[in-house]
């Protein structure tokens, strides 16, 4: 090889190192060299399992009785269309029987309610669907007047679906509890709309906590107890045994309040809510006191045999109550 | 014969036409670039829709808008324009991250066209500043989870939670994802919200106005409003838009029925097809969880 050649292939040799060592060097010394950085990190503390997670409120005890009462008989009624199962009134009823008292159920369909009331010593109503006819009403008082307990227990108006939904066909109807006969003649009503609170909860708005505003009674050994969604109790003369605890507000009016949950005048307990009494809620914070306490004030009355003794209420000469929503009475044999 | 002192063929004159020729040549491939670089914009605001429904699907096209415009050099700022009452709350999620990751790197802000509500709020959080409008609403900051439907008959479950949950575990559940999306607004306009953290967890909605003045939005105005504060914040006077389309959603069905009419259906956009998975909504309005009929068609 020449020299000219030979100094041709070096300049060659340097000018191809140059072009390609400067371009593996010039993303180094322009700074815009692939550093291997990924997306950009973020950092969330508000993500964090400390920060977020909710607390849970222990579920332990049992449902017991204090009662010395025995062989009493409990009327639980289930023919007002009621919005509460009989198996979500399990743990009451269990706690009656597991006790030696008895517990039938009013179905409205052989007996009407004043001839099932008669052999009964209490009676239970939960969340009625349809209205208490006058008969039953009168019967009712008759039988709170004569010594017999009465728990009546509500909820919140709900949206019921009627007619299936398939397509759309069918409608949603709003449907409250019709408790608010029942509960006047006891001084009692049910107030619109549910109780929420967003500060203090069982991990929902919804799911208020209520404290024993009395002490012994129903209120003996509660601390606090979990409604899921309770209905507020107005009352003028009942003694207000739970209320919801501090920050528990209205939905209706968003007012905060010393709402009510749960009232006694007399004879006659109501509370705003139903779920509490179900097994799934039963044991949350003091609930299974509460519902012991119940039980015993279902069985610690003394009732009179016999009532209620309406006229012509115990003869046959009407058709059950059952279904018949207002349906005028018959007229009366002439005597 | 060749008058050049060195002894080359060229004369001076020869040389110097030559190097004048050279000169003009690379000038006239150098030029065009040197006048495009001085009159290019300063930069390239891209703007993103969030739109409809909040779903898997349509949240990893916007990820891959907003990845792209984090790693092309030529975008310099992001615009959220939004038109969402939300969605899957996990979706929802994804984009907030998404969207944070972004606003670390470029200044990005949003625009609520007609809703920016619930999961499509919470995607915009980390946006300096969101644009209302006064018919515009924000808000709807909550969770929510449908029950599961009952078990099929027959049916032999591995164990007493599997393919269900109790009412506690749903409650804590929905507890803890609306903890997390509380504290991501507090993290996010604690310092312009005149709400209280309670405030905030009612989950209401708010018109544009009272946005701006309780603090869940920053200014009124429209996109381009959004797209000029964008562009100031990266410092560019002078800038080109690129706007990236908005995700298609899920596809319609047509059954056609007996009558020989045609019924249009709508797949669900939450959850998975063929599996009825109870999902955790942030999403504001009715939800309609199982396949809707949209219309009949039927002559």
């Amino acid at each position: 090889m020449s020299a000219p050649n030979s100094r041709l292939a070096v300049v060659f040799v340097v000018i191809v190192a140059a072009i390609v060592g400067g371009a593996a060097v010039a993303p180094f010394a322009l700074g815009s060299g692939d550093d291997g950085a990924g997306p950009p990190a973020v950092e969330n503390q508000q993500f964090q399992p400390g920060t977020i997670l909710p607390d849970e409120t222990p579920e332990e005890g049992e449902i017991t009785m204090e009662s010395d009462a025995s062989g009493k008989t409990v009327l639980v009624d289930v023919g007002h269309q009621n919005g509460v199962t009989e198996t979500e009134l399990e743990p009451l009823v269990s706690t009656l029987v597991e006790n030696g008292h008895q517990v039938r159920f009013y179905r409205g369909q052989r007996a009407s309610l004043n001839e099932s009331l008669r052999s009964a010593d209490a009676f239970v109503v939960a969340s009625p669907r349809q209205r208490f006819t006058n008969d039953e009403l009168a019967g009712v008082e008759a039988f709170t007047d004569a010594g017999g307990r009465v728990l009546v227990m509500g909820d919140p108006a709900s949206i019921q679906v009627s007619g299936g939904l398939l397509f759309g066909i069918g409608s949603f109807e709003p449907t409250g509890p019709r408790t608010t006969a029942l509960g006047s003649t006891y001084g009692v009503t049910y107030g619109s709309g549910y109780l929420y609170n967003m500060e203090t909860n069982d991990n929902n708005y919804k799911s208020i906590f209520a404290e024993s505003a009395s002490s012994g009674g129903l209120a003996a050994g509660v601390d606090r107890v979990v409604m899921r969604e309770a209905a507020p109790i107005r009352t003028a003369d009942a003694t207000r045994v739970l209320v919801g605890a501090d920050g528990t507000h209205l939905s209706t009016t968003r007012d905060s309040g010393q709402y009510a949950v749960l009232a006694r005048s007399g004879n006659v307990s109501a509370v705003g809510d139903t779920d509490f009494i179900s097994r799934e809620n039963a044991y949350d914070a003091d609930n299974e006191v509460l519902i012991g306490n119940l039980a015993d004030f279902l069985v610690d009355g003394e009732k009179e045999p016999g009532a209620p003794t309406q006229p012509g209420a115990d003869q046959p000469q009407r058709p059950p109550a059952g279904g018949s929503g207002e349906a005028p009475t018959p007229p009366q044999p002439p005597a | 014969m060749s008058n050049s002192p060195d002894g080359s063929g060229l004369t001076r004159v020869q040389s110097y036409a030559l190097v004048v020729a050279a000169a003009v040549l690379l000038s006239a491939v150098l030029a065009p670039v040197a006048y495009d670089r001085a009159t290019a914009p300063d930069g390239t605001v891209a703007v993103v829709s969030v739109e409809g429904f909040i779903s898997s699907n349509s949240v990893t096209s916007v990820q891959e808008d907003l990845r792209e415009a984090r790693e092309n050099e030529s975008i310099d700022a992001v615009v959220l324009n939004v038109d969402s009452p939300g969605g899957s709350a996990a979706a929802s999620e994804q984009l907030y991250l998404s969207v944070q990751r972004t606003a670390q790197v470029m200044p990005v802000v949003a625009s609520v066209k007609s809703t920016g509500a619930s999961g499509a709020y919470y995607a915009m959080l980390p946006a300096r500043d969101i644009y209302v409008t006064p018919a515009s609403i924000v808000g709807s900051v909550g969770v929510r989870g449908a029950a599961p439907g009952p078990s099929l008959p027959g049916e032999i479950k591995s164990g007493p939670d599997k393919a269900s949950a109790t009412a506690d575990q749903r409650r804590a559940q929905i507890e803890t994802l609306q903890r997390a999306f509380v504290g991501s607004v507090m993290k996010h306009r604690s310092d312009e919200l005149s709400l209280s953290r309670t405030e905030v967890a009612h989950a209401k909605v708010y018109t544009g106005a009272r946005a701006v003045d309780n603090g869940m939005a920053d200014r009124i105005g429209s996109t381009p409003e959004a797209i000029e504060r964008a562009a100031s914040a990266a410092g560019l006077e002078d800038y080109d838009i690129v706007r990236k389309e908005p995700p298609q959603l899920g596809g319609l069905f047509l059954l056609s029925t007996e009558d020989g009419g045609a019924v249009v259906v709508e797949e669900s956009p939450a959850g998975y097809d063929a599996v009825d998975t109870p999902t955790f909504l942030m999403v504001y309005g009715d939800v309609q969880t199982q396949d809707e009929v949209i219309g009949n068609v039927s002559a």
